[in-house]
């Protein structure tokens, strides 16, 4: 390549988190470049469901971010010009039994205390918001705040949005080497020929642990599949993100919530639905890890449809006319890996969200543009760190 | 029936058709002669009707296309169910056919 190119920031990565960072960078005026090895939303970002749950979500510092995030979604969905099918519609975890529902009640008490809203439901209550419920559900926690979002078209929308401020994009153009001389970055070398760039950001999800290596830091990030199931569209049937208290077990590796049975254990099966605007409705999903294979499986595909009828019995009705796979990327404790590497400077990681990449973008965005540009950031990233796992 | 021709009578292969029993669907409250063992989108290309939905959005005219139950180009409401894949289900006597007009509202 004779070509040389350079910028102020490059993101590795053209998912929900690179496009977010690339968004705010851009809003501070930075010169951003993203490359990306094969297309925008090729990777986790485009092969998730819509969920925005905050009921799910570790109390502590992983709450905090994630209600610091939904605080920034309603001014960038209002500042983008591709429509995300945003809808602030609330969220039901379902318990199947008794010792769920009373695990939830414990949790909700203590969700509450950390600022998030949250309401247990009895039957009749239940029923009320969502009527055609199985006679088997004991109860629910409702959380106002829950929502759901078209994760292609909100990243899709933000880079959009980013070029329109003056990104580059540079798609099909995988990261070969990272050049770093006396301590800082200097130099991306790619299938597109020489970056310079003083400032890297790693937004790069599963392959993370691949660039990792190539400055010399392991980062924790693995492949965690997550299979899920489209049916054919119909008229509005799901007003809210639906989901069973199982899936939090799986998610937040809560002993008291997983699971019973064997199988599901290691599927790492939870129940979700949701509604999106086209009418089909996602229902999920399983956490397995299988390396980066993203083929689906019969026995997942139908561990999954089999476990949603126990909530939702009329789903059998409905026709299933996909199934797709996704590589979330995973970190050790299911908090997301942010900030910068010792050693290295200009590099910073914005990675490892697992499940959470959509809902955490924004603010991740926020965070690596006050990071990259001012050095600082307005939110506490320490309990983010790379250097939590040592 | 004018459009009974477009039944295949005596095919190369699988030799001459077999007579089922007369049977009356009903197309958006129209009655349609079918015959017993054949698909609903049989039945219909049979009485000349082509189209069999329209588009979700821009509400074009669409018919059926394979035949074999993959596109969902042949897809109406059978007695009230949506997304009936009409190539692939058989006729019943008094069966109720709508074309759906677009996006179910």
């Amino acid at each position: 390549m004779d070509d040389v190119l350079s910028s102020e920031v490059v993101i590795i990565g053209g998912g929900v988190i690179g496009a977010a960072a690339a968004y705010f960078l851009c809003k501070e005026g930075a010169e951003v470049m993203i490359v990306e090895a094969e297309d925008l939303t090729a990777g986790a970002s485009g092969a998730c469901d819509g969920f925005l749950s905050l009921q799910t979500k570790q109390i502590g510092s992983h709450l905090d971010l994630t209600l610091e995030s939904m605080a920034l979604l309603p001014g960038i969905i209002e500042d983008l010009d591709i429509d995300p099918e945003y809808n602030p519609c609330g969220g039901l975890m379902l318990a199947t039994n008794q010792d769920q529902l009373k695990e939830l009640k414990a949790r909700a008490k203590k969700v509450k205390a950390a600022g998030l809203e949250i309401e247990i439901l009895g039957t009749q209550e239940l029923k009320e918001m969502l009527p055609e419920v199985s006679k088997e559900i004991k109860g629910a926690a409702y959380c106002p705040s829950d929502a759901q979002i078209n994760p292609i078209a909100f990243t899709l929308g933000m880079a959009q949005k980013a070029q329109g401020m003056g990104a580059k994009i540079i798609k099909g153009c995988k990261v070969e080497n990272i050049v770093v001389t006396n301590n800082r970055v200097r130099e991306v070398h790619t299938t597109a020929g020489s970056i310079h760039s003083r400032r890297v950001i790693c937004a790069a999800g599963t392959g993370s642990n691949e660039i990792g290596k190539m400055i010399i830091v392991d980062i924790p990030v693995m492949p965690q599949k997550g299979q899920i199931l489209v049916t054919e569209a119909r008229e509005r049937m799901l007003d809210r993100i639906v989901s069973g208290a199982e899936y939090l077990g799986t998610k937040a590796n809560l002993d008291e919530l997983l699971p019973k049975d064997e199988d599901a254990i290691r599927l790492g099966l939870g129940f979700t639905a949701e509604q999106t605007v086209s009418g089909n409705i996602l229902i999920g999903s399983t956490r397995e890890f299988a390396g980066f294979d993203k083929e689906t499986t019969p026995e997942a595909m139908n561990a999954i449809a089999k476990n949603a009828i126990n909530y939702l019995p009329w789903i059998k009705n409905l026709d299933v006319i996909r199934s797709f796979a996704g590589l979330r990327p995973y970190s050790p404790d299911g908090l997301p890996i942010m900030g910068p590497v010792k050693g290295v400077k200009g590099f910073y990681m914005a990675t490892g969200h697992s499940g959470d990449g959509i809902c955490l973008a924004a603010i991740t965005g926020k965070l690596m543009s006050e990071l990259v540009l001012d050095g600082e950031t307005s939110i506490d990233i320490s309990p983010f760190s790379l250097y939590r796992f040592k | 029936m004018a459009f009974n021709n477009f039944r295949i009578l005596q095919h190369p292969v699988l030799g001459e058709k077999k007579n089922g029993k007369e049977v009356r669907i009903f197309l958006d409250g129209l009655p349609i002669h079918a015959v017993e063992g054949e698909p609903i989108a049989a039945a219909l290309y049979a009485a000349g009707v082509r189209i069999t939905r329209l588009s979700p959005h821009k509400k074009e005219p669409r018919g059926a296309f394979c035949m074999i139950g993959r596109c969902t180009e042949c897809c109406m409401i059978v007695d009230g169910e949506p997304n009936v894949r009409t190539c692939r289900t058989m006729v019943r006597d008094g069966m109720r056919v709508e074309t759906p007009r677009g996006w179910m509202e």
